[in-house]
Order: C-alpha cells, then sequence, then structure tokens
C-alpha cells in the first residue's frame, strides 16, 4: 500500500518528480527522483527500518535530519563507492541506488540478537563491565563475540574508493549556519545594511527554508516569504550559499569547518570521478552567526521506540514537502503547540488525528481546544501516552494501539519535578503516532567554542549564552518558534551585528517570543522507556547509574553510553538529563549543562585528507643527488622528510649481505656517501665565535680559520640536544652542521636566544641547508683517489690535517673539502653548490672507472654500523633527552672555568645530574656467541649479586650491530654506572624471557687511538 | 585553531604559521653559578601555569622567523594583543 497522498489542486510547493529505482535490503522500490531515502521507504509502507544497537529491537523512522538516530544504512555495499553508517534521512535517492540497513544482523526481519529476549531483563548497562571481566583469560575469547555483535555497518576494507576529495579554505566577513527562515533573513538584511560584507551561507539540506517549509501548506505569505529570500539570496552575488554542506565544528577566532556534499545524489554512473564528490571546508570569517535551529525530542513512554512512532515535526515534514503520510490513523501526542499545527495539515488532506495532549485543559491555549471541538477531533487534555503496543512481521512490524492516562505534576519539596498518573488508562487503535515533547536549540557549535547553555524554564530546553565575541545567535535556536519571531529576531541580530562591526559592545540578546512547555514529562518506575535510541539506553539504565552511585551527568552518561552514537544525543541528551535531575530530587537548572563535541556530524576520513593522498600525503625532500641514487636500486630510509638510501642491495643481496660488502669497502678500500642531507647553518657577525661558546659545550674562541671542531649542543636542562661540525671560515664567519633531523629545531632554538636574551650579541644566522650538496669520499685509498684528480689542494697528512678545511678547484667542481669522519674512517667530505650535486656524485663514479679506483656507495645503515664500531653516539637514538654529555662518556668537550657559562652547564651541576647511578653509555659485546646481535630496545638487567635496588632493570641497549670488519657483534648500552662496570658480565632480557650474558666494556670497538681517522 | 597577528609581517596569519615559545618574561639569570639547585630549578621548570590572561612568546616560523609577545587567555583562549620584544609592556616590572 502507498502512503503517498494525491496532491490536492491548491498545493504548489512540489513539482511531479519523475520516478526512479532503487535497492532497500536487496528489493527493488520505486522512489521520485531527488527525494529522500527515509521517504520513500516509508511512501512504500516500510516502516522497520533497522535493529537497535544492543537488544536487536525493531526501529522505525524517527526524524526527517540529521537526528534521525534509528536509520542507519548502508550505501552501495561492496562496492568502490561504499560508505557506511548514513541516515537515511540525509541521502538523496538516486537512480539504481542501493542501500542496506546497517543495523541488522544478518537481516530486518531476523536479528539474532532479539535470541537473546529472555535474557534482556539481565542485561542492564554495565552489563558487559560485570560479566566479561573474568575470568581474565577468557577475554580474548569473549572480545572476538561481542565486537561481531557491536558497531554498524559492515565495511569491505580491501575496496579502494574510488572517488575524489578535496579541502579548502574560504575566507569571508560573515558566516551563516543554517538557511531557515532566520538565517536567510539575516543574511539578506546584513547585505542590504552593507552590501560590501562577503556572507557564507551554509545549509545542510538541498534546499532553504528549514523548518518553515512545513508552514507553506497553511500560510501563503510564509510561501512568499521564502520565496522572496530565495530570489535575493539568488540575485546577491556577495551572499555564496552552499546547500548539501554541513558546519561540524566552530573553532576560536571564527573558525569553522564544513562537510560539502558534491556529487551524492547523481547515479553512480554519471558521477565524474576526477571531481570531488565531498569538500571539506575550513572556513574564518570575522562573525559567525549560528541560526540553527531546534531538534525535537521524544516523549518518554514504554515502547516509545517500536516503527510508526516518529517526531511530530518528521511527521508534518513528510508530509508536506514530501507528500508522504505517516499514518492513516495518526495519534499526536505532545506537549506544546507545535502538535496542532500538524493536525491542521492533517485535516487538509482528510486524515484525522486523534490528539493527547499532555498539558492540563487550562493550560491549553483556547483555538486549540475550539479547534478540535469544531473539527470533531478527539482531543484529551491531561492525558499522557504510557505504552504502545505492536503487531506485524517483518518490515512491516508497526505500533497497533496507544494506552494513554490522565497524568499531572507537582515540584517536590527540593524543586524537582515528579509526574504522576491520576486517572484511568485507555487505548485508542492507532497505526502510526506522532510526538513532540519540545524542542532543543541546536547548540552543538556554540558548545564546540566553549559557551555553556543554561536551562530555561519555560521553554524546557538549553537556550545559549554568549561568551565569545563574534558569535550570534537567530531564530529559533534562542527558543523562538513562530517563523514571524524569527524573522523579527533576524532583525534584531542584524542590529547587533552591525555594532559588533562598528567596534561598539552589543547587548544580550532579546527574545521576542517564547515558546512554552510542561516540564519533561516522565513516569519513573516504567520499564522499556528509550531514552537514546541509538545506543539502546533505557530510563531504567539511567536509575541503575545513579542507583551504583554515578552522581554527575557526564559519568551518568558515559556509564550508560547515553549521546555516544554517531547522533551524538541529539534527540536523547536533554531527556537523560531530565530523568536523572527527577531521579536525583534535582531541578534541571541546577543540575547540570550539556557539553558537545565536534563534529556535529559524521565527516569521511577522505574528505579530512582531501588531495593529500598517496604522493602529495607529505612533502619528499630529495637531494640534487637523487636520480643517481635510483640507478643504483637502494632500499630507503625516511629520516624526517628525506628520502636517504639505506643500503643499496645487488642481486640477490641479503640487506645483511650489502651491508657487510658495504663497511668492508669502507674499512678496506673506497667507498662514498650523500652527506646533503645534514642540516647547515652560516653563522655571520663579529661575535660568532662568543655565540658558538654559549650554544655548544667547548670553546671557540680560538679556533684557527680554516679548521673544524666537533660539537655538543645542549638544553637549558643540561641534556644533550644535537651535535655537529662547525667550520671557522674566517673569524667572523662559521658554517655549522646538524643533524638531519634537527635542523630545524636547531635553528629555532638558536634564534630565540638571539632575539630574547643575548640581543646584545652581533650575530646573524642564515639557513643554508638546501644550498649545498655533499659526498663523504672514505676509505684507505681516498686520499690517493683524492689526489687523482686534478685540484690546486694538497691532500697530504702534512698539508691537510685531520678536522681542517679547504677550498679550491677539484677537476671541474669549485668545492670546500672537509676532513671531517663520522665512520672513523680516513675520510674526505666534498661540498659543493647544490646545483652541482648530481654532477659531483657522477662525476667521482667516473673518475674512479677512469683510476680505476672501485668506488662503493654505501647507504645509512652501513653509516650506523661503521659510527657505532667507533662508539659515535646518533643523537635521538643513544641519548633520549635525559643524557648529559658526561653520561656519554664526553666530559672532554664540556669546557670548564670559562668567563661565559654555555648553555645547560649550571644545570649539569645540579645534585641529580652529579649522583651516583646515572645511566652512562657502555659498550656491549656477546659472551657465549660472538656473532649474535641484539635486539635494540631490550632491557640490560641487573646481576642477582646486586642488592642494590629492587629494580631489576639497570639500563636498555641503544644500537646493536654486527660489524662485519670486527667479525663479531657489538652494541652500545646505557647502563647505571656503566663507566664502573667495564669488563663486567650482565644480562641482557631477551623477547621471550630468557637471558644472554653480555660483556661490558668501553663505548669504542675499532681503532681505538684513532689512528686511522687521523691518517 | 588561533588568528595570530604578527608584529613584523603586520598582519593576522593563521596559527599553523606559528610555534609557542612558552611563557614570556622569564629572563635567565645572569648569576648562574651563584643560585643554589632550589632557584636554578624555579627558572628552568616552575611555572604559573594560571587561567586568565597570559604573555607567552611565539614564533612566527614559516614566514618572518621572529620571535614576538602574544597576551591571551588560557581559558577562552581569546588574544588581547601582540608586540615586538622592545615595545611590549613587561607585566613583571610594572607590579
Amino acid at each position: 500500500m502507498s502512503y503517498r497522498i494525491k496532491p490536492l489542486s491548491s498545493d504548489t510547493s512540489i513539482e511531479k518528480q519523475p520516478m526512479v529505482e532503487f535497492y532497500w535490503n536487496n528489493t527493488k522500490l520505486s522512489a521520485a527522483q531527488g527525494e529522500k531515502l527515509s521517504t520513500a521507504l516509508l511512501a512504500n509502507g516500510i516502516r522497520t527500518v533497522g535493529r537497535s544497537f544492543k537488544y536487536g529491537r525493531v526501529r522505525g523512522l524517527l526524524g526527517y535530519g540529521v537526528e534521525e538516530p534509528n536509520a542507519l544504512v548502508t550505501l552501495e555495499p561492496d562496492t568502490e563507492f561504499q560508505i557506511p553508517n548514513v541516515r537515511a534521512t540525509e541521502i538523496v535517492i538516486y537512480d539504481q541506488m542501493r542501500a542496506v540497513s546497517a543495523t541488522a544482523h544478518p537481516s530486518i526481519s531476523f536479528d539474532w540478537r532479539q535470541l537473546f529476549k529472555p535474557i534482556h531483563q539481565f542485561m542492564p548497562v554495565g552489563f558487559y563491565y560485570k560479566t566479561f571481566k573474568a575470568p581474565i583469560k577468557l577475554w580474548s575469547f569473549y572480545e572476538k563475540i561481542i565486537r561481531q555483535m557491536a558497531g554498524f555497518s559492515h565495511h569491505n576494507p580491501a575496496l579502494r574508493d574510488k572517488e575524489s576529495y578535496l579541502t579548502q579554505h574560504c575566507y569571508g566577513d560573515v558566516l551563516i549556519v543554517g538557511a531557515g527562515i532566520s538565517g536567510c533573513q539575516t543574511a539578506v538584511e546584513l547585505s542590504k545594511n552593507n552590501p560590501k560584507l562577503r556572507i557564507i551561507l551554509c545549509e545542510q539540506s538541498s534546499e532553504i527554508g528549514g523548518e518553515t517549509l512545513g508552514e507553506v501548506l497553511q500560510d501563503s505569505e510564509a510561501r512568499k516569504i521564502l520565496q522572496d529570500l530565495n530570489q535575493q539570496i539568488a540575485e546577491n552575488a556577495n551572499i555564496r550559499l552552499l546547500t548539501q554542506t554541513t558546519v561540524f565544528g566552530h573553532y576560536d577566532d571564527g573558525l569553522s569547518q564544513a562537510l560539502q556534499k558534491i556529487q551524492v545524489s547523481i547515479p553512480i554512473k554519471d558521477r565524474d570521478l576526477q571531481s570531488p564528490a565531498q569538500k571539506l571546508l575550513t572556513i574564518r570569517t570575522k562573525i559567525t552567526v549560528l541560526a540553527t535551529g531546534a531538534i525535537e525530542r521524544p516523549l518518554l513512554f514504554k515502547n516509545n521506540d517500536l516503527p510508526g512512532i516518529m517526531l511530530a515535526s518528521a511527521a508534518r515534514r513528510y508530509l508536506i514537502n514530501d507528500k508522504v503520510l505517516f499514518a492513516r490513523q495518526p495519534i499526536i501526542a505532545g506537549d506544546n503547540n507545535s502538535i496542532y499545527a500538524l493536525a491542521k495539515d492533517l485535516m487538509h488532506y482528510q486524515v484525522k488525528p486523534v490528539i493527547v495532549d499532555i498539558r492540563s485543559a487550562e493550560e491549553i491555549p483556547e483555538e486549540c481546544v475550539e479547534y478540535c471541538k469544531n473539527q470533531h477531533i478527539r482531543h484529551y487534555a491531561g492525558y499522557a501516552p504510557i505504552k504502545a503496543h505492536m503487531m506485524g512481521m517483518g518490515h512491516k512490524i508497526t505500533v497497533c494501539h496507544l494506552e494513554i492516562a490522565p497524568v499531572k505534576w507537582h515540584k517536590t519539596s527540593t524543586n524537582s519535578i515528579e509526574w504522576n498518573v491520576v486517572g484511568d488508562e485507555e487505548k485508542i487503535a492507532t497505526d502510526g503516532v506522532a510526538m513532540s515533547g519540545g524542542f532543543n536549540p541546536v547548540l552543538h557549535l556554540s558548545a564546540h567554542s566553549g559557551n555553556k547553555p543554561q536551562f530555561d524554564e519555560i521553554t524546557q530546553s538549553y537556550l545559549p549564552t554568549n561568551d565569545v565575541a563574534g558569535l550570534f545567535y537567530c531564530g529559533s535556536v534562542n527558543g523562538i518558534t513562530h517563523w514571524q519571531d524569527c524573522l523579527q529576531d533576524s532583525k534584531q541580530q542584524v542590529e547587533n551585528i552591525v555594532t559588533f562591526l562598528k567596534g561598539n559592545k552589543t547587548h544580550s540578546i532579546s527574545i521576542p517570543a517564547l515558546f512554552q512547555s510542561s516540564p519533561i514529562f516522565h513516569l519513573s518506575e516504567q520499564k522499556n522507556v528509550f531514552v537514546d535510541f541509538q545506543t539502546d539506553v533505557k530510563s531504567s539504565d539511567i536509575a541503575l547509574a545513579i542507583r551504583e552511585n554515578y552522581r554527575s551527568v557526564e559519568h551518568i552518561k558515559r556509564y550508560t553510553a547515553t549521546g555516544f552514537g554517531t547522533d551524538q544525543g541529539k534527540t536523547s541528551n536533554i531527556n537523560a538529563i531530565a530523568i536523572a535531575a527527577g531521579i536525583l530530587r534535582q531541578p534541571m537548572k541546577e543540575f547540570a549543562t550539556t557539553t558537545f563535541r565536534p563534529p556535529y556530524t559524521a565527516v569521511t576520513f577522505a574528505a579530512m585528507g582531501g588531495g593529500h593522498q598517496n604522493d602529495l600525503f607529505d612533502a619528499k625532500r630529495y637531494t640534487s643527488m637523487h636520480p643517481a641514487h635510483c640507478r643504483h636500486n637502494p632500499v630507503w630510509e625516511l629520516v624526517g622528510q628525506w628520502y636517504r638510501p639505506r643500503y643499496y642491495p645487488q642481486e640477490k643481496e641479503t640487506m645483511q649481505d650489502a651491508l657487510n660488502r658495504e663497511c668492508l669497502a669502507v674499512r678496506q678500500n673506497l667507498a662514498m656517501m650523500d652527506v646533503s642531507t645534514l642540516g647547515k647553518i652560516e653563522i655571520h657577525g663579529k661575535d660568532a665565535r662568543e655565540f658558538l661558546s654559549r650554544v655548544y659545550t667547548n670553546s671557540w674562541h680560538k679556533l684557527p680559520v680554516g679548521q673544524c671542531r666537533y660539537g655538543i649542543m645542549c638544553d637549558e636542562k643540561g641534556m644533550i640536544m644535537d651535535d655537529g661540525v662547525s667550520s671557522c671560515i674566517d673569524d667572523n664567519h662559521f658554517y655549522m652542521t646538524t643533524t638531519t633531523g634537527g635542523a630545524g629545531r636547531v635553528y629555532e632554538w638558536m634564534e630565540l636566544w638571539l632575539q630574547t636574551e643575548w640581543q646584545d650579541l652581533d650575530v646573524v644566522l642564515s639557513s643554508v641547508t638546501d644550498q649545498w650538496a655533499a659526498v663523504a669520499v672514505v676509505g684507505p685509498q681516498s686520499r690517493e683517489f683524492m689526489q687523482s684528480i686534478e685540484s690546486d689542494i694538497d691532500f697530504s697528512a702534512e698539508a691537510f690535517p685531520f678536522m681542517h678545511w679547504r677550498s679550491g678547484q677539484w677537476g671541474d667542481f669549485q668545492v670546500r673539502i672537509m676532513r671531517v669522519s663520522f665512520s672513523g674512517e680516513l675520510s674526505f667530505e666534498i661540498n659543493v653548490n647544490a646545483d652541482k650535486g648530481l654532477e659531483l656524485w657522477q662525476s667521482i663514479e667516473h673518475y674512479s672507472e677512469k683510476n680505476n679506483l672501485k668506488i662503493t656507495p654505501y647507504g645509512t645503515e652501513a653509516m650506523h654500523v661503521l659510527r657505532a664500531e667507533k662508539g659515535f653516539i646518533i643523537v635521538g637514538q643513544d641519548t633520549d633527552g635525559s643524557n648529559t654529555p658526561q653520561d656519554m662518556g664526553m666530559d672532554w668537550i664540556v669546557k670548564a672555568n670559562e668567563k661565559m657559562s654555555f648553555i645547560g652547564e649550571r644545570s649539569q651541576k645540579r645534585s641529580d645530574m652529579l649522583r651516583e647511578k646515572r645511566k652512562q653509555l657502555v659498550g656491549l659485546k656477546t659472551v657465549d656467541n660472538p656473532q649474535y646481535t641484539l635486539i635494540e630496545g631490550l632491557s640490560v638487567m641487573r646481576s642477582k649479586e646486586d642488592k642494590s635496588s629492587t629494580n631489576p632493570v639497570i639500563g636498555h641497549i641503544t644500537s646493536s650491530y654486527y660489524s662485519p670488519i670486527l667479525g663479531y657483534s657489538i652494541a652500545l648500552a646505557v647502563v647505571e654506572d656503566g663507566q664502573k662496570i667495564h669488563n663486567s658480565i650482565v644480562n641482557v632480557r631477551e623477547k621471550d624471557g630468557s637471558m644472554t650474558k653480555v660483556k661490558v666494556c668501553p663505548p669504542a670497538f675499532y681503532d681505538l687511538n684513532n689512528a686511522i681517522m687521523r691518517g | 585553531m588561533l588568528k595570530i597577528h604578527c608584529p613584523y609581517c603586520q598582519e593576522d596569519r593563521e596559527e599553523i604559521e606559528f610555534h609557542c615559545a612558552g611563557e614570556a618574561f622569564i629572563a635567565r639569570p645572569a648569576n648562574t653559578e651563584e643560585l643554589d639547585d632550589t632557584q636554578w630549578a624555579d627558572y628552568l621548570f616552575h611555572r604559573d601555569n594560571h587561567k586568565g590572561w597570559h604573555y607567552e612568546q611565539w614564533v612566527h616560523n614559516a614566514a618572518c622567523r621572529k620571535y614576538f609577545i602574544v597576551k591571551r587567555n588560557t581559558a577562552t583562549h581569546q588574544i588581547e594583543q601582540s608586540w615586538r620584544f622592545d615595545e611590549a609592556p613587561n607585566p613583571n616590572q610594572s607590579t
């Protein structure tokens, strides 16, 4: 049976749309093109659209928009266009659309959770916590089953999303959220007042008008005003209207974010996959106006979750805008005037409802009572719905009877509200109930920026309080209901905004007409009264949470999961607060306020990522020699954003094979490495030496021109933060290198000192990391190789000693060469203009072939092995921000008795730095099997004899490798008092708990007197 | 995300261009060697962390790389003003 009504000749609001086909749970149905999925389901007589989260109860449509908690669907399941957990009320139908219910397992007609029905009464809130916590060993078994039961849509992760997404920044003067009558009027009035203002108007649905669209049937004036607004907005170039765009977050200083759906209503085969399906907009404006409207509350009675029971405002929108009836024998129940508007609309289509008004006869406006009498509508005043009954099978299950009873409320001694049944129950047959328990202004965005709403007794709702400059509220978000009053409010707000833009203080919000409602109806003793439909929370669960001594509403919400569904409790939060306040016998105003966090509605990750996917996910930094490395097919290591060759495997080589070959080439022959990624900073000024002496721990006052020196930088706490070599170019000019990853941080930190504490120093820094490219030519044959190329530099040991630099011509290149070494081998670091980097690398390869000196490229992994053989630390690997140079055995680099101290010096004399048992750097060698390589990060254990502490762990391994030149494995570790226990045997605890014996030694293994390096 | 005025670039820019560099007006003691551990720890670690108006250092690291002072409310995130170091009022000196 179709629930579509034939439009009357007087209806003008909707044009006839062509019919299209779609699939609901694999059944072919028809719908009018452009209508919502929820409308189409209702029109096709489908009442049950999902199953509830915990009990598997049948559920129908409750709402018309984002507030819908029940009708969650998976759109286009098992295709590249799948979207999980979308509300049927937000999906616009297109031809051949496929949608399945997200919440029924295995199907709508049969959900296996309902098998547990006999024990549902034993499954209250906290059931899972209480039941499955013991025995702990069985948890992994329970977990699998519980996870199967939890969640909504099934999503196939193997299918890649085929659509495109985009992120975009927008700037403007005013953002208006919500294009209902208030939002539109504010936009138009503001623009009239100041035509230069750039206004962005966002609307979550596909057309403007909001709830006023429900008025157009009875009110030709409303219809005309909406038409006018529509036209004025369309003609105004400075008002940018974005429909299908939900503002989901509002943050500091007028920043908002919105999700714009673009191609959602186009049949899949017609979509343009290159242009975005969804856009994430980041909007910054001076003014934000929340014209977000209000969402209706459900009534609280037994079985209020049955299919066929929906919000009165939703029923009205389905009827007026979509021409679909929610029932043929409807009951309208509520506690405010809005239910009479629905009654009038139903009567317009010759459907006679029964009205149940919770307010007493005295509280109901005269004209409402009069209207019912004249139209012969059965009208119950002072009655509330108590219990609903259901009938039917499968997806046809629907409400069939509603029990009602006369009720009254009174204030308790503590000013809380208590409701009682005061007469006999009555049973009314029906096929659909529309309910209205009052309205909640949509204050989510307001709460995101830190505002706390206040409960208002008259409207029985939380109203905005404003602490944020530039944030304004307009329309029914202020507790206003009539569209005429909303227009009035818009005018007032426009004045406020104009005043604010002129820099003057605005005054408080004026509310022309208030919505009146009786206190939230709720009987405390009833069972199966659903508060949160999506997370299946009943009023009895809230009562139980309170019995278990939860008092704060924040705790009660978390324990019961009220408001924790994907709908964020849009229909449930306030009812839950009312119930809790009633049980705790506190007035709502004093009991609690409510908080919302972004996002207002779900945002797809793809939209957040936008274009930042795959190659564009993060910036990639390549050295100028990158193409040359690529020809060797290296394995890459990501260092910060730099791509560095980790090792260069040759045919069939394993990683260890390649490492051994590369390491031995360095130690025995000739090798080369791209060292362009090191951070490089130019330091100019007459105080450069003094500056370096303050940021490094050693002295730089006497370093001669032409020489280099290694330095360690400590932070003010005395801990090592970076290291590197700096060269004296001339007395007022130094060239500093930092670690690859530390460059930006070191630069910013040095600037901090120069710009704050040391403004008197004449020093200027500039980052030149990208200006230089460098190749280290390393190995016993490196001097011979350097000499084999025509150059004006004398490479002999006497003329060019270790830790010196020379500049000149070398082959075709203008170079600056440094004799520095991180490998501990004879080494020449050739620096050239970055433009020449690739050419340099290729020329070195070419020179080596010409001179029959085979040169092996080596990567970062071999570099790590080689430096560990020498005991050179890597900041950030062997140190972790808790190590001083003294801990690392580098006392020699810390200067003593200088006039000006260095950063960190005072801290290194704190009692904690001087105490016993600081962790110190040591070397480790495995005792039983010298070839066995330990795993980095493992704990070093105290010996059984050592009773000095109950903590069995005395340190951990920071670096561990197999050393091919030594023929055994080596490791570096930080160990308590390590410098004092050289040559002793300690244990390392393996992952499986077993112990490996290791011998502690000084942290250096190769060329202990540095003769080779200095050679 | 905050909107911060850089007193050097003379423009309002997005927070993403800046780094916060901690509370402002914490002078490094001149006589570090004469301080005992408690006094030194006070400079090194102890901050008021108060709720409300707060002077802090920010650096415009994605642009001019200059440090400057921002007066920000730690409770509401509202920024009242920003200054170059040589123009900023030092609340410690005025009280």
